[in-house]
C-alpha cells in the first residue's frame, strides 16, 4: 500500500491521541510540573542539558508556579495546534511543528533535571516534532522511516551493551538489578508485587532466565533493520517489554509508545512518482 | 540522517558524556553484583513509616526521588567542578557557577518536602524524620542495621 496524505493525516492523529493519553496519565499521577513543583535539580552528563543550564532556564522555574503553568500550557498546546491545522494546511501546521521543536526540546531538558523520570525515555517528544516538520509526503516517508530505525536501534543497542559489558554472563545480574531496583519495596509491608520479587530473589536462575530472555527479546529487533515482515511481532515484543518492565522492575516506560506508529505504519511505500 | 547515525555512533563509541538526543540506551546493562549491604531510604511521617507497598509505583517515586535528589547535591555539584566547567570551556563556553551548583539547605528541603508528601498521602503531616538506613543481606532478604544516617547529615 502506497503513502498518502490520509495516511499521514492518521499518523499525526495517532500520534496527538498518545500525547494526550500520557498527559492524562500524568495529570492523574501528579507529574505536570505544575504537580511537581520542583524545587530541587540534579546535573546530568549531557552537553546539551549543561548549554541550556547556563542559560539558568532551569533555576528560574525552582518554586516559580507561574513558571510551571507556562511551561505546561506551551507543552501540551502545541500538539493540539498542530493536528487542529495540520486539518487545513500542512504548511502552517509545518511552522507548528518548528516552534514545537525547542519548546519541547527545552521543556523535556528541564523536566528530567527535577525529581520526575530520566531523559533516555522521552525521546519521542524530542524526535518527532522532525517529523510533523516536514510538507511533502517523500520527507514525511523518509523521516519516519529513520525513526523507526532508531526506534530498532533503541532495543538494539541495550542487547548489545548487555553483551559487550558482560551483564549477561554475570549469573548474579539479575539478583544484584531487584535488589538495587526494589530494596524500599523489600524492607517495607509486604503486597503482590513484593511477593513476586521476593519469589524471583529465592529463585536466581529464573530471575537469571528472564535477564537473558529480556536481552534475547532486544536483541530480536535486528531483524527490523532487514525486514519489515515482521513489524507486528515487534509490535507485539515492544508491549510485552512494557508491560513487564511495570511487572518486573516497576518502571512505568510508557513515554516511548509514540514508537509504535513507525511499526503500525511500516509497509507503506513511497509512490514512485514521488521519488526523484 | 548519515548526521544522526554519526552523532549516535560517535556517543556509544565514548561512552561516558552524552549530547542529547544521542544517548546511551544500556538498561540495566552495566554488571552488578549482589552486595553484602544495601543503603535503604526511610521516611517516617507523624511516627510512621511509609511503606512502598501501600503506595502506587508512580506515588512512590514521588516519595523517593526528591529524597536521592537532595543526597546527590554534592556529586552533582562536583559533575560541575569536573567536568562541565572544562568541557564548555572547550568548546568557548564561559560558565556561570551559580547556575550550575545546588545548595543544602535541609530546612527548606523538609518544608517543601512535607507540603509534597501531603499531597501525595492527602494526610497532614505534622513530623517527619528521614534517614537512610543500612541493610544486611542475608538469604537473599534485607535485614535492617543500627547504623542510619540523617537526610540533613547526608548533605551539608
Amino acid at each position: 500500500m502506497q503513502l498518502t496524505a490520509i495516511h499521514r493525516k492518521n499518523i499525526v492523529k495517532g500520534y496527538c491521541l498518545v500525547f494526550y493519553l500520557l498527559m492524562l496519565y500524568k495529570i492523574w499521577n501528579g507529574f505536570l510540573l505544575v504537580q511537581l513543583k520542583p524545587s530541587i535539580f540534579n546535573t546530568r552528563f549531557d552537553v546539551f542539558t549543561w548549554v541550556l543550564m547556563n542559560t539558568g532556564i532551569h533555576q528560574w522555574l525552582l518554586n516559580n508556579e507561574m513558571g510551571w503553568i507556562l511551561f505546561d500550557v506551551a507543552f501540551y498546546v502545541l500538539p493540539l495546534g498542530y493536528w487542529v491545522v495540520h486539518q487545513r494546511s500542512v504548511r502552517f501546521a509545518s511552522w507548528i511543528a518548528i516552534i514545537m521543536l525547542p519548546v519541547n526540546w527545552i521543556y523535556i531538558s528541564c523536566y528530567t533535571l527535577y525529581p520526575a523520570n530520566s531523559i533516555e525515555s522521552f525521546i519521542p517528544w524530542l524526535l518527532f516534532p522532525f517529523l510533523l516538520m516536514t510538507t511533502s509526503l517523500q520527507s514525511f516517508y523518509y523521516v519516519l522511516n529513520g525513526l523507526r530505525y532508531f526506534f530498532l536501534f533503541f532495543f538494539v543497542s541495550a542487547g548489545i551493551w548487555k553483551i559487550v559489558q558482560g551483564a549477561v554472563i554475570n549469573s548474579e545480574q539479575m539478583t544484584g538489578v531487584l535488589l538495587f531496583q526494589h530494596k524500599e519495596l523489600l524492607t517495607g509491608s509486604v503486597n503482590w508485587s513484593a511477593q513476586f520479587i521476593d519469589w524471583l530473589l529465592h529463585h536466581p536462575l529464573v530471575g537469571y532466565c528472564l535477564y537473558l530472555f529480556a536481552t534475547f527479546m532486544e536483541l530480536i529487533f535486528i531483524v527490523g533493520y532487514f525486514t519489515k515482515k515482521y513489524d507486528r511481532y515487534l509490535i507485539g515484543a515492544f508491549l510485552l517489554f512494557l508491560i513487564a518492565d511495570v511487572v518486573v522492575m516497576r518502571i512505568p516506560y510508557w513515554e516511548v509508545t509514540p514508537f509504535l506508529l513507525t511499526l503500525i505504519y511500516s509497509k507503506l511505500k513511497l509512490n514512485d512518482g514521488l521519488i526523484k | 540522517m548519515i548526521f544522526f547515525i554519526a552523532g549516535q555512533l560517535f556517543i556509544n563509541y565514548k561512552h561516558g558524556v552524552v549530547f542529547t538526543p544521542f544517548f546511551h540506551y544500556g538498561m540495566y546493562s552495566e554488571v552488578m553484583k549482589v552486595n553484602a549491604e544495601y543503603a535503604v531510604w526511610e521516611v517516617e511521617a507523624n511516627n510512621k513509616k511509609l511503606q512502598a507497598a501501600d503506595f502506587s509505583i508512580q506515588e512512590w517515586d514521588k516519595i523517593i526521588l526528591p529524597l536521592q535528589y537532595y543526597a546527590g547535591i554534592r556529586k552533582s555539584n562536583s559533575i560541575y567542578f569536573a567536568d562541565t566547567k572544562r568541557l564548555l570551556k572547550n568548546i568557548g563556553i564561559i560558565t556561570d557557577d551559580k547556575k550550575f551548583l545546588n545548595t543544602c539547605n535541609i530546612e527548606f528541603f523538609e518544608d517543601w518536602y512535607i507540603k509534597y508528601l501531603q499531597e501525595i498521602t492527602g494526610a497532614e503531616i505534622k513530623n517527619i524524620s528521614i534517614h537512610s538506613r543500612i541493610y544486611r543481606l542475608k538469604n537473599y532478604r534485607l535485614e535492617p542495621t543500627g547504623s542510619d544516617t540523617l537526610l540533613a547529615q547526608l548533605c551539608n
